[in-house]
């Protein structure tokens, strides 16, 4: 093969393989010396080699993982965004574990490809629980203020139903004093931004009015199918007449609706609130049932100022004869006390506008409109006193 | 100068070797044991120890970090982070145990004023004047003072389920609306209301 080549190159050839067979050689200064200087490049090789293989580890890439995952937190994400945030700490975690199993292996056995893909997983889930934690919490704020709103109207509507409501109404008045305590626990809760807890009270106080509205309304529907409807229809159909016969007013008591109303010419002049006696829609059997009678009445006696504890007061024929014989039935029936009486001494006076009944049967108003109603009553004018009043169309609600 | 060379090729090797050490395991291990051990708790009843402690871990974990990638390693401070992370992780548990307990005082505390306020009221109630003028707002008093009895019911059960907060601020609001009515009480007792029928 050597023959084959040029002289140059023949004596180049031949110049190498005396350099090699001299290096593989035993002894002699030149061998040794250029054996220490392969012994000098194998180390710098191992070096070279053992710097270059070892992957530098994605350290920031983990701190920054690290640390929006402590930012997600600091946000409430544990409250608002639990499952990503959790992902994101495993996910933390895990690459962990990758960097610190990949930095104990040989260098140049590192592969740092895993924890790369862990860290990029965790910030995913870190940013995706930051941005659900805004969102949540934010929503939770507007829904709680929202809820809060409509709680604090269904109250102030609830201020209504309380004027229809008697001491007979235990459950409605549980329901809505707890609902005025769960608008309390929902301000404290806003007020420590706690926006969950703030929904959570007031969708709790907006469940009770409703609840109380729907018992209340159940109790107006009673009423509007009632047994008594057509004598309430008929008592009331006889007073308007005989007040257009006598060319007189005739005044119509709506016990469900706490109103009154003056008819003239048949027709509905005036209406006014009144209150009622505690028993509320209760209908009056006897002396301190605190009730207010239902029937045809009318007035027997007018008292002015001065003649009465009440500014005015028209007092009332009861108890009637419907009512005496109302009175004996429950009599024999055992439904009230031996000795009872069916009292008396009901009238239409002043000292009411008070928003809820109080009197122990009478009708009150206000006395401004006790004056107004001096002017057109007269001895002998009809008063209908009635569960509820079937010519007025307008929903008692 | 045989040896010499001997000896540098024998410290690259001993060095390639040295630079993939292992990190500090038990105490690692310790340190995340005493972190799962406080989170339960800690989150929900002492964040800013926990945020503490979380914090703690992580500087250990980057120095641990650090140190794996050095040629000469040394885990000494990052040992002592880990300490100071498990020191923070039991101190996280502690604080949370504590406030905790704090919060559950506080909520019987509320409880209890809130049921001597209605108690109160109740006793007002009981001794004011009746009329017919008063027998109406008296029994809606009643009435009320009924209502924060059952709400009291609801803050022994929120009580149960550990939720002292919504315990403390159903017993402050009782306490508050309790309170007023006792008030109005007093103040109609400076009244005297006549009956009429």
């Amino acid at each position: 093969m050597i023959r084959l080549l040029r002289p140059p190159q023949r004596r180049r050839v031949a110049r190498s393989s005396f350099i090699l067979i001299n290096r593989l050689a035993p002894g002699g200064t030149a061998r040794r010396r250029e054996g220490r200087r392969a012994l000098f490049f194998l180390a710098l090789l191992t070096l070279a080699l053992s710097q270059g293989a070892c992957e530098t580890p994605p350290l920031a890439d983990l701190s920054r993982a690290r640390s929006e995952v402590g930012r997600a937190e600091r946000e409430g994400a544990l409250r608002y965004a639990a499952e990503e945030l959790g992902q994101a700490e495993e996910a933390v975690r895990a690459a962990q574990r990758a960097v610190v199993l990949q930095s104990a292996r040989f260098s140049f056995r590192r592969d740092y490809r895993q924890a790369h893909f862990l860290i990029q997983r965790a910030r995913f889930y870190a940013v995706q629980a930051l941005r659900l934690t805004r969102l949540r919490r934010d929503a939770a704020h507007r829904e709680a203020q929202e809820e809060m709103a409509k709680l604090t109207d269904s109250l102030a509507r609830s201020r209504e139903v309380k004027r229809f409501l008697t001491p007979k109404d235990p459950s409605i008045h549980r329901l809505l004093m707890g609902a005025e305590i769960d608008l309390d626990v929902a301000e404290m809760k806003m007020k420590a931004q706690d926006f969950t807890g703030a929904l959570q009270a007031a969708k709790s106080g907006t469940s009770r009015v409703g609840e109380a509205e729907q018992q209340l309304l159940s109790t107006i529907v009673q009423f509007t199918s009632h047994p008594d409807l057509s004598s309430w229809r008929k008592w009331v159909e006889d007073a308007v007449h005989k007040g257009r016969g006598q060319g007189e007013v005739a005044f119509v008591v709506d016990k469900l609706r706490r109103r009154m109303t003056v008819y003239r010419q048949g027709k509905a002049a005036q209406t006014y609130s009144v209150d009622l006696g505690l028993g509320g829609m209760e209908r009056k059997l006897r002396a301190g049932d605190d009730a207010t009678p239902e029937g045809l009445y009318q007035i027997q006696e007018i008292r002015g100022p001065g003649q009465t504890r009440y500014y005015r007061a028209f007092l009332l024929d009861y108890p009637n004869a419907q009512d005496r014989r109302r009175f004996e039935e429950a009599r024999r029936k055992g439904l009230i006390p031996r000795g009872a009486d069916p009292g008396g001494l009901i009238e239409i006076h002043g000292e009411g506008g008070r928003d809820r009944d109080w009197t122990k049967g009478c009708v009150a108003l206000t006395n401004r409109e006790m004056d107004e109603l001096a002017r057109m009553v007269k001895v002998g004018t009809p008063v209908a006193i009635v569960g509820y009043n079937p010519r007025d169309q307008e929903n008692p609600w | 100068m045989k040896r010499s060379w001997l000896g540098l090729a024998v410290l690259a090797l001993v060095l390639a070797t040295v630079a993939c050490a292992k990190p500090p395991q038990s105490d690692s291990d310790a340190a995340k044991a005493a972190m799962d051990d406080a989170q339960p708790m800690a989150e929900k009843w002492a964040s800013a120890e926990w945020q503490a402690a979380q914090s703690s871990m992580s500087a250990a974990q980057a120095e641990i970090d650090a140190q794996n990638q050095k040629w000469f390693k040394n885990y000494d401070h990052a040992k002592e982070l880990l300490a100071q992370a498990k020191a923070d992780a039991e101190k996280a548990k502690a604080a949370a145990a504590t406030n905790k307990e704090t919060a559950k005082n506080e909520a019987t505390t509320a409880i209890a004023d809130a049921t001597t306020a209605v108690e109160a009221a109740k006793t007002a109630l009981a001794g004011a004047p009746k009329g017919k003028d008063t027998k109406a707002d008296l029994a809606l008093f009643q009435q009320d003072l009924d209502g924060m009895s059952t709400t009291l019911s609801e803050a022994q059960t929120a009580m149960q389920s550990e939720d002292y907060t919504t315990a403390k601020d159903k017993a402050n609001s009782v306490k508050e609306k309790a309170t007023s009515i006792s008030d109005q009480i007093a103040q109609a007792a400076a009244k005297k209301a006549g009956g009429k029928k």
